[in-house]
């Protein structure tokens, strides 16, 4: 038996220097755009009383989706038992309180009145979702934080996979309370659907798993540590299962609409003649997000090269920014129906398609909340041991409990 | 007679202690007691049908709202015309709100409506502001609860708590709330709003509170306009609301959704 | 907080116009040592209950504290030599942020400046500055003119 050793990276290259301090710069970059629109107001924005939610907030939920996601891996192996996902478990953790960082400080940024976070996380109402939201998020810090100390402190080692079970269900009730945000909004024709939080849960298996395998790929080759094809194999065929799996629910929402007369100006707007949204929705999420990464795992050529493996995760990362670009921004496009089958118009643009163009502001916010993640990541691996020294085929295929 | 009505409520001091008087409560009172009875004799001057203003429902200062009282409007849709904005001009003079014709992220608590029926072309144009719904979905989903409903009905947003998330204005239904994207200046004492925060119609709140019992769409409806606005009690079977309401009826917009607004429509 | 609030009385109000009445709702050191708690109690009471007394109402303050100089003119929260508030809380400070969306100065004040910049046909409440969207999408974007 081989027992898995452990060990932060060297940190002393070059290359990762510049990565920090690349990282660190788009961080900055972000940080000082969020600041400008502070203190300018959101009128230097792209958003406006019509899309109120923009570009930042599709960054931010899918970095929140992804976060969630991303400790499947963990949760595969102290929850499922599977034991070769062992050694990749700490890592996982980390990515997933990574993440949820990044993509809460863009949403907090993004805030009318950032100022008042204390008062955001000391006054709740408990009706609502997002409040929710915020309780679980915070939750989730407390407990995965918990989670990775058991897995690697040696004398709470045994405790890890009850700490893996609470963190397991506390995502899923975390992302359900994501899809929820929109799920519970009867207002808008696109949203007021059961669907939207399962979607989700599938939704983040997805984006967490490429984000993880890119994440992985990149460590292990940057330090020259070995990287068995068993272990990326077995990844890469889970984000197969999982990319079908979104598929499969997006079908199922749309076709659902499609068979409800009351949706059918909405499901006309989003597939067919919503101009940007439609664009985005067949070529950013389908075509690129969904079919040619399908297409790149499972066509013999193409499923055991790794090189094809990052394009993959790239896609698939893109076309969920696509997914949730539509999704939130596509359902906001569409005008409130406060007559439904009737023409209405106003001075406050009812009744009208509602542009949105990203102001530079909020692209740069969004990226910096990546950047805070990578840097997140690469603080963490080069402080902690949660790399595996090797995940050489041997290691991952002798790895027992 | 309206016009008399009107013109002499102008008259009254108005609810400020800045014409040199010392700051105390006196002024409330007698302020207070006049327009008791000012308003009890124009309710039963006028002919019937064309009351003004409600009855003996204002509430002292030092005490807090209560739900005996609902406050609510009645847009009476055949009265109005596509051309008059008298509603919307006067809401935004005291609100000081000044929405430039086409921009996107200037507030607007209150719009004309145009509605259009594309098989028959018939066409309305009425007021749409915040329904002031008895299950609002901007209070459910507000983090803070800074979107509330008082206890009399009236659904305003409570700026200190406000964070500028703008849940609500993706919840409302009715497009009523609108975020400010700037630094403002000019604010009116009576109406505070800012930068980061997210405002709607708020049923003059501070006219209510001060016993005027009436908005300034309404009032400015039935002296500039077609008199098609009802300001009043809901919870009052005699008020002139009610009686409208029951004779004439009221439909909700988004019925469907079971909000149970305040704001209630004739003729839709 | 002693310290605070003694220093409090060194802060030079000399150029501060004088207030319009003949004494304040309450004692000056009592105000000075609970005027933040009285306002943050008072808000909750007025925006959530309706309380609307004036004796403690943030306008009624201001109408009684902020008065016009010798020239007729009111200061402005920035101004922190003439503006009652702003007198103490630069010397001390602390910063607030009531004066974002409260008016720092009587109706009159406001309505009188709101007059001058619609004469002027500038937007009396905020710049005329076009949103990003307006700018692409919206370039026939008028200002509304004063009625």
């Amino acid at each position: 038996m081989d027992t898995v050793r452990y060990s932060s990276i060297e940190a002393r290259s070059g290359k990762f220097w510049a990565l920090l301090i690349g990282l660190g710069l788009i961080t900055l970059v972000g940080v000082l755009s969020a600041h400008h629109m502070e203190v300018e107001g959101h009128v230097i924005s792209g958003m406006n009383n019509q899309i109120v939610w923009g570009l930042p907030h599709v960054f931010a939920i899918f970095l929140i989706v992804a976060a969630s996601g991303a400790l499947n891996v963990a949760s595969i192996a102290s929850v499922f038992g599977k034991v070769e996902y062992k050694p990749l478990a700490r890592l996982s953790a980390l990515l997933a309180l990574a993440l949820l960082a990044g993509g809460l400080a863009v949403l907090v940024l993004d805030l009318g009145r950032p100022d008042r976070l204390i008062v955001a996380m000391t006054t709740y109402n408990f009706k609502s979702i997002f409040a929710w939201n915020i309780f679980l998020y915070t939750g989730f810090f407390v407990i995965v934080g918990i989670y990775m100390w058991w897995m690697m402190d040696y004398s709470m080692q045994k405790y890890s996979k009850k700490a893996g079970l609470v963190a397991f269900i506390w995502r899923l009730i975390l992302t359900t309370g994501t899809g929820s945000i929109f799920g519970f909004l009867v207002a808008r024709s696109a949203y007021d659907t059961a669907m939207l939080a399962p979607m989700f849960i599938i939704m983040s298996f997805a984006f967490g798993l490429a984000f993880y395998i890119l994440v992985l790929l990149a460590a292990y080759s940057w330090t020259n540590r070995p990287l068995g094809d068993v272990i990326v194999n077995k990844l890469r065929s889970l984000l197969g299962v999982f990319i079908a799996s979104i598929l499969y629910f997006v079908a199922v929402y749309h076709v659902t609409n499609l068979y409800a007369t009351e949706h059918h100006e909405v499901e006309k707007f989003l597939l067919l003649d919503g101009g940007s949204y439609t664009t985005i929705f067949w070529i950013g999420q389908i075509i690129i997000g969904g079919l040619i990464p399908l297409a790149l795992i499972y066509m013999p050529q193409t499923k055991n090269c790794r090189k094809t493996l990052i394009a993959v995760c790239t896609m698939v990362i893109l076309g969920g920014l696509a997914q949730v670009y539509v999704i939130v921004v596509g359902g906001q496009a569409f005008p409130l129906e406060l007559f439904p089958g009737m023409e209405i118009s106003s001075s406050f643009f009812d009744g009208q398609v509602n542009q949105y163009v990203p102001s530079i502001w909020e692209i740069l916010l969004g990226i910096a909340g990546v950047a805070i993640s990578l840097l997140l990541v690469t603080v963490g691996i080069a402080v902690l041991d949660f790399l595996p020294d090797s995940l050489s085929d041997k290691i991952t295929t002798s790895s027992s409990k | 007679m309206n016009k008399v009505v009107s013109k002499a409520y102008q008259l009254l001091p108005k609810f400020k202690a800045s014409s040199g008087a010392s700051c105390d409560q006196d002024l409330d009172q007698s302020k207070r007691s006049f327009l008791g009875g000012l308003v009890g004799a124009s309710g039963l001057a006028i002919a019937p049908g064309v009351m003004l203003y409600e009855t003996a429902n204002a509430k002292p200062a030092d005490q807090a709202v209560t739900d005996a009282v609902r406050w609510g409007m009645l847009v009476n849709t055949n009265q109005c015309t596509e051309e008059c904005d008298a509603c919307v001009t006067a809401c935004n003079d005291e609100h000081g709100l000044w929405p430039q014709e086409g921009s996107t992220t200037d507030s607007q608590w209150i719009r004309k409506l145009t509605v259009t029926d594309p098989a028959t072309k018939h066409s309305k144009s009425f007021p749409v502001m915040c329904q002031h719904c008895e299950h609002p979905p901007c209070v459910d989903v507000c983090p803070t609860g800074a979107s509330f409903k008082r206890d009399d009905g009236i659904v305003l947003v409570n700026m200190h708590t406000c964070i500028g998330c703008r849940y609500c204005m993706m919840a409302c239904p009715y497009k009523a709330r609108s975020f400010v994207h700037e630094v403002l200046e000019n604010q009116l004492p009576h109406t505070p709003r800012g930068k980061g925060c997210v405002d709607s119609c708020n049923m003059c709140v501070h006219k209510v509170d001060a016993g005027e019992n009436t908005t300034a769409c309404a009032e400015a409806c039935q002296k500039d306009g077609h008199q098609a606005i009802v300001f009043g009690d809901l919870n009052d079977p005699n008020s002139e609301i009610s009686q409208r309401l029951r004779e004439f009826g009221g439909t909700q917009i988004r019925a469907d959704l079971g909000l149970n607004t305040g704001v209630r429509y004739q003729g839709l | 907080m002693l310290i605070l609030i003694s220093t409090l009385s060194m802060a030079d109000g000399s150029k501060v116009p004088p207030p319009n009445g003949d004494q304040c709702v309450e004692d000056p050191s009592w105000m000075r040592t609970h005027h933040f708690e009285t306002i943050l109690h008072q808000r909750d009471e007025t925006v959530i209950r309706g309380i609307r007394t004036t004796e403690h109402s943030l306008k009624n303050c201001i109408d009684c504290h902020i008065t016009p100089n010798a020239e007729g003119e009111y200061a402005r929260y920035s101004n922190d030599e003439e503006h009652f508030c702003a007198s103490c809380h630069s010397f001390a400070a602390v910063s607030i942020d009531c004066f974002q969306c409260h008016s720092d100065r009587p109706e009159k004040a406001v309505r009188e400046a709101i007059k001058r910049h619609q004469a002027n046909g500038i937007n009396p409440h905020h710049g005329m500055q076009k949103s990003v969207s307006d700018l692409i999408f919206n370039s026939n974007l008028q200002a509304v003119q004063a009625k």
